[in-house]
C-alpha cells in the first residue's frame, strides 16, 4: 500500500521569546486505507500533529507530504486545494450551523466555495445520509438532532469531498458509549467502503483497541507504533 | 507409550464446541489421571489450540463473546481442577534449584488471564515459587506487589495489543521505581499479533511456552553456579 501521509523529521516549536518544542523529529507513515488511531496524555503533542498533518499549522522544520504532496513550503491557496480535495477534519464538537439542516449542512462546503450544487452532489449528499441512518433527520435544524446524529452529520459533512483521508480528532469524546460504538461502526464502514484513510485521535480505549495501528505520542515524541497484524 | 494427541485435541474440541462441561472436564481429566499427557501436553497441545479454533468471525461480533466466555469458563475450570496434578508434576520433574520467585499479572485492564494462569502452572512444575494475581493490575499495584513480595522475577501477560501501551509503563515504573536491573519477563498473543519483542517495551525476556519456563529456570540456576 502506498503511504497518503508521511512525515519527516518535523519538528514543532511554538513562541519566539520563551519557546516550547511540542514535537520531536516525528517520522510517520501511514498507508492508504489503513485505520489508525493516536493516543497519548493531554499535553503530549497528538492535536499538533494532526493540525500539521491536516495542514491547519504548519511544522517549524521537517517535511510534510500528503498524498505524495510536499506541502512544507506551499503558498495557502495551494494548500488549502490540497487539504479541500484531500482531507476531511472530524472534531469532538461538530462545529454544525445551527440555523441550516442537516442536508444543507453536509453540502455546506460545497456552498462555501461557491459551487453549484450539481445532480451528482445532491445525489452522494443523499447517500451520506443514508448510510449515516440520518434518513428521518436530515430536514431537520442541526439544534433539532441528538448529538450522535450530530456528530453522524459532521461526518457525512467531512465525506463530502470525497477524501482520501479522514483527520479526527476526539470524534467520540462528547457521547455515551452507545453512540461511541455507532460512530466507530459507522467509520469503519466508510474505511471498508470508500476506502478512505482515517486517523484518529482517541483516549477511548474501546475506539483505539479496533483500530488497526495505535501511535503513541508522549512528551512531542513517538514513544509506541504498533501495528496489528490480524486485525 | 505413544500420544495421539491429536485425536485428544480433536474430541475434546468436539466437546467444546457442544459447550459440554461436564464431558469437556471429565475428558481432560482422565487424560491427565492415567498419564496419557503431561500438563505441558494437555495445556499447549489440546486446551489452548481448542479455544484458539473457536474464532468467530468478525461479522459474527455478536457471538463473539458469550462463545469466548463460555469455552473459556469451562477451560479455566479444567486448569484449577488440574492443580493436584501440576503439583505431581513438580514432584518429579527435575531441577537443580529453585529459581526464585515470580509473580505473574496483567496490567490494568487486561481481562483476559488464562494464558498466564496456564503459565502459572508451568512455573510451578519448573520449580519456581509462584505467586499467581492475575487480571487488570494497576501500575501502582505492580509496585506494591512488586515491593512486598520481593519476587525475582515479575511477568506480564498481554493480549489485547492496546494493553502493550501499558506494559510500557509498567516496566518503566519497575525500573525507575524500584530497581533498573529487575528482571521482567513477557507473555501473550499481543506480541506476535504486533510483530513485537520483550526489548521493545524495555522487558528482558518473552515466554510462550513451558521450554521457555524451563529455560528460564535452568539459566537462572547457571548464574548462581
Amino acid at each position: 500500500m502506498a503511504n497518503v501521509i508521511s512525515l519527516r523529521n518535523v519538528n514543532k516549536i511554538y513562541g519566539t521569546e520563551i519557546k516550547t518544542q511540542v514535537l520531536y523529529d516525528v517520522n510517520l507513515d501511514v498507508e492508504e486505507n489503513s485505520f489508525s488511531s493516536i493516543i497519548g496524555q493531554s499535553g503530549s503533542g497528538k492535536s499538533t500533529l494532526l493540525n500539521i498533518i491536516g495542514t491547519l499549522d504548519k511544522p517549524t522544520s521537517g517535511e510534510v507530504f500528503i498524498n505524495g504532496i510536499r506541502t512544507t513550503e506551499m503558498k495557502k491557496d495551494a494548500l488549502a486545494k490540497v487539504r479541500n480535495e484531500t482531507i476531511g477534519f472530524v472534531f469532538q464538537f461538530h462545529y454544525l450551523l445551527p440555523e441550516f439542516t442537516a442536508y444543507e449542512n453536509i453540502i455546506m462546503p460545497y456552498r462555501i466555495k461557491g459551487d453549484a450544487i450539481t445532480p451528482e452532489v445532491n445525489e452522494r449528499a443523499l447517500e451520506l445520509i443514508h448510510l449515516m441512518g440520518l434518513d428521518k433527520v436530515k430536514d431537520n435544524r442541526a439544534t433539532k438532532m441528538s448529538g450522535g446524529q450530530q456528530q453522524r452529520t459532521s461526518i457525512a459533512r467531512a465525506l463530502i469531498n470525497n477524501p482520501k483521508i479522514i483527520l479526527a480528532d476526539e470524534p467520540t469524546g462528547n457521547l455515551d458509549s452507545d453512540t461511541t460504538e455507532k460512530v466507530y461502526d459507522l467509520m469503519r464502514d466508510i474505511n471498508d467502503k470508500f476506502k478512505t484513510t482515517f486517523l484518529v485521535i482517541t483516549h477511548d480505549p474501546r475506539i483505539a483497541q479496533k483500530t488497526d495501528r495505535i501511535i503513541e505520542i508522549k512528551d512531542g515524541r513517538i514513544s509506541l507504533d504498533l501495528v496489528n497484524q490480524i486485525a | 507409550m505413544s500420544k495421539d494427541i491429536t485425536k485428544f485435541f480433536e474430541e475434546f474440541s468436539g466437546y467444546l464446541n457442544q459447550y459440554d462441561r461436564r464431558a469437556a472436564t471429565f475428558y481432560a481429566l482422565d487424560l491427565l489421571k492415567t498419564a496419557q499427557v503431561t500438563i505441558p501436553e494437555l495445556y499447549e497441545m489440546v486446551l489452548a489450540p481448542a479455544l484458539n479454533s473457536l474464532a468467530v468471525p468478525r461479522d459474527q461480533a455478536e457471538d463473539l463473546i458469550w462463545r469466548e466466555h463460555t469455552v473459556t469458563n469451562i477451560v479455566r475450570g479444567i486448569v484449577e481442577s488440574a492443580y493436584p496434578y501440576v503439583l505431581a508434576e513438580k514432584e518429579r520433574f527435575p531441577m537443580e534449584t529453585n529459581p526464585g520467585r515470580i509473580l505473574l499479572a496483567c496490567p490494568e485492564e487486561e481481562y483476559h488471564e488464562l494464558g498466564i494462569r496456564m503459565g502459572a502452572d508451568f512455573f510451578t512444575i519448573a520449580h519456581f515459587d509462584v505467586v499467581f494475581i492475575g487480571s487488570n493490575l494497576p501500575l501502582s499495584n505492580v509496585l506494591s506487589a512488586t515491593r512486598n513480595l520481593k519476587p525475582d522475577y515479575v511477568g506480564i501477560s498481554v493480549t489485547n495489543y492496546l494493553r502493550l501501551v501499558r506494559l510500557k509503563q509498567i516496566t518503566e515504573g519497575l525500573r525507575a521505581q524500584l530497581d533498573p536491573s529487575i528482571k521482567i519477563i513477557v507473555s501473550g498473543s499481543a506480541f506476535s499479533h504486533t510483530g513485537t519483542s520483550a526489548a521493545d517495551f524495555g522487558a528482558d525476556a518473552l515466554i510462550n511456552t513451558f521450554e521457555d519456563v524451563v529455560a528460564l529456570g535452568r539459566s537462572a540456576h547457571e548464574a548462581r553456579a
